[in-house]
């Protein structure tokens, strides 16, 4: 196989630019080891995030209900991650470090949201913050979801969609294994029926 | 339907879904349950909430957030490099060693043995205007959600990844391990059965993305379930221009030696065994994904003593005259690999060639192990009498 000098300067190039090195300005030479570290370590950071943005965005998306707010929050998740990612790339519990930010971000936002939408809420419409108008416009099962405790929320679908085990879930989220097993139990049944009520079943 | 005889509390049911009760209690229940038509429908209703979960898809857009996140992160770099440890041996030197071990990657990326070496996609002869001139290939591709859709998420169904997409122009090439029933490899000397370390509830995918253990392939037979097969997918993003695919090709993105002997299995959505409850969780018939109909099928057998670079080209079996891609439309194919008969870990990548000698490559496949002595493990030899009750977990048996 052979290459003309023109196709490999083009690749070169390219190679360069893929790496955010600039072409016309090389380095210092003592910055030059640690730019390079940099972009070898931000490559990695972008497979990274590909393998593991659409189980991170769609838990978030779960978790709040909400696309704009789920958006914000992978965005953060994965920044976090970017913070730490020289030490938590190659541990084996990457996923549980990465729910459990995901985790914590959901639980923080709906505590702000909540109080915020609250008030504001109930200034301008006395009794429109029932929280089955708030969110008529989502489908049945997410309403039905966002109608859980967050907690609740939060157990039901690591253990259930994202396959954690119970003493996973315990520890991700610093609860008991009882406490997991009572969140399960509440989740699913407060689910189960308000599932069946809006589909008239029950 | 009667009301449980035994008035079962739900809290005992959902534990027991969640595989959280004492073994003497599921036991006991198991035997309740198999009589009990007021607990199974109970259970039914957690099964049909769990699927009605897993279900729903994120809307988020994830070409959004990563434009968003690099922003961020660039904006943050120059605190980043401050911070970093200077570190001596990425000298200059190394640097340039990163850059050719980069260069190499992605120049593995876009060539192929057998093809004419231009990587750029061009369009046939009588479209131009709608290739960008300074696209690289790149397995981060720049597609809408909206084009995401229209490419990959029929009939694949969710299941390719961006990650596993690559762009130049034009077309959208994904590349994905196809084996509906990939292999695993297990520790050697072991008798009992074998306990299953991947996710369950995510159709132990492990075994998929070659997260936990490589796959492993240890006849390749042609055109059997055990073949090393290469699903496909490319799209025409183009709105004007069609497209025609010449011939298709496979490149061994990267060997490396192995010697010695491995125990393999089939695939534990079709054979595994749980360890205390047999009615329900497991999915039965197999968990490979559906790729719906195929445009292309194409063969290929690496010669002997191929190694990392080495590309062969396929023969097509398929009618060639459906490789012609419309504006807006895709193909799906599928290539049947022989690999060399040397041990060693394999990983392949596809290659497209189009009318005009344009050529696109593909995002390599997680490795494949191949070794010519292996012990096989099959579900089939296995009993439940010889799976340990506890802790719950998939088990297969070695025949």
């Amino acid at each position: 196989m052979s290459l003309s000098s023109a196709h490999l300067r083009e690749r070169w190039q390219l190679v360069m630019a893929s790496m955010r090195i600039p072409p016309e300005q090389p380095a210092a030479r003592s910055d030059a080891g640690v730019q390079a570290h940099d972009a070898v370590l931000h490559q990695e950071f972008e497979a990274f995030f590909w393998r593991y943005e659409g189980i991170i965005s769609r838990y978030l998306w779960q978790m709040v209900g909400d696309q704009a707010a789920a958006t914000d929050l992978c965005q953060e998740t994965f920044f976090r991650a970017w913070r730490h990612f020289a030490r938590i790339k190659d541990h084996p519990q990457v996923r549980s470090w990465l729910y459990r930010v995901a985790t914590n971000l959901a639980m923080t936002h709906r505590q702000h949201q909540a109080m915020h939408l609250q008030s504001t809420l109930d200034d301008l419409y006395p009794g429109a913050s029932d929280p089955g108008r708030r969110i008529a416009d989502h489908d049945l099962v997410t309403r039905t979801l966002q109608a859980l405790p967050p907690k609740h929320r939060s157990v039901l679908l690591l253990f259930d969609v994202y396959g954690h085990s119970g003493s996973e879930i315990a520890e991700m989220l610093g609860m008991s294994i009882n406490a997991v097993k009572m969140a399960l139990h509440r989740a699913r049944e407060q689910f189960r029926r308000e599932y069946l009520r809006e589909e008239g079943l029950e | 339907m009667n009301p449980c005889a035994l008035n079962i509390p739900t809290e005992t049911l959902s534990a027991f879904y969640s595989h959280l009760l004492p073994d003497d209690e599921r036991a006991a229940l198991e035997a309740h349950i198999a009589d009990c038509a007021a607990c199974r429908y109970h259970l039914a209703a957690y099964a049909a909430i769990r699927h009605v979960l897993r279900r729903q898809r994120s809307p988020v857009d994830a070409e959004t957030v990563w434009r968003r996140l690099d922003d961020q992160i660039i904006m943050k770099r120059g605190s980043f490099m401050f911070q970093a440890p200077k570190i001596a041996w990425l000298s200059g030197l190394a640097l340039f060693a990163v850059v050719v071990i980069a260069f190499v990657a992605v120049f593995a990326l876009q060539s192929s043995h057998h093809t004419t070496p231009i990587t750029i996609v061009s369009p046939t002869p009588t479209g131009t205007a709608t290739m960008a001139p300074t696209a690289t290939a790149k397995p981060v591709p720049t597609l809408t959600a909206q084009q995401f859709d229209a490419c990959f998420g029929v009939p694949s169904d969710g299941v390719i990844q961006r990650n596993e997409i690559v762009r130049i122009g034009d077309i959208a090439l994904a590349s994905k391990i196809a084996t509906v029933l990939p292999l695993r490899m297990l520790p050697e000397g072991a008798t009992s059965p074998y306990r299953l370390t991947g996710d369950p509830s995510n159709n132990f995918a492990s075994s998929f993305v070659g997260e936990a253990d490589p796959l492993v392939n240890p006849t390749q037979p042609n055109q059997n379930p055990y073949a090393s097969k290469l699903y496909f997918q490319i799209c025409n993003l183009s709105t004007s221009t069609t497209y025609h695919v010449s011939t298709v090709g496979a490149t061994i993105s990267r060997f490396t030696s192995y010697s010695g002997s491995l125990n393999v299995a089939s695939h534990p959505c079709s054979e595994s065994y749980y360890s205390s409850a047999t009615h329900q969780d497991i999915e039965t018939g197999g968990c490979g994904w559906a790729t719906g109909p195929l445009n292309i099928i194409a063969n290929a057998t690496f010669p002997p003593g191929s190694t990392t670079g080495m590309g062969v080209t396929g023969v097509m079996t398929k009618d060639t005259t459906k490789t012609t891609m419309a504006p807006g439309k895709f193909l799906t194919g599928m290539f049947y690999i022989t690999l060399p008969s040397t041990p060693g870990t394999y990983s392949v990548s596809p290659t497209v060639q189009f009318d005009g000698g344009s050529t696109i490559s593909g995002v390599p496949i997680p490795p494949y192990i191949y070794a010519p002595v292996a012990h096989v493990w099959d579900g089939k030899a296995c009993t439940n009498v010889s799976i340990p009750a506890s802790p719950p977990a998939y088990y297969i048996c070695r025949n």
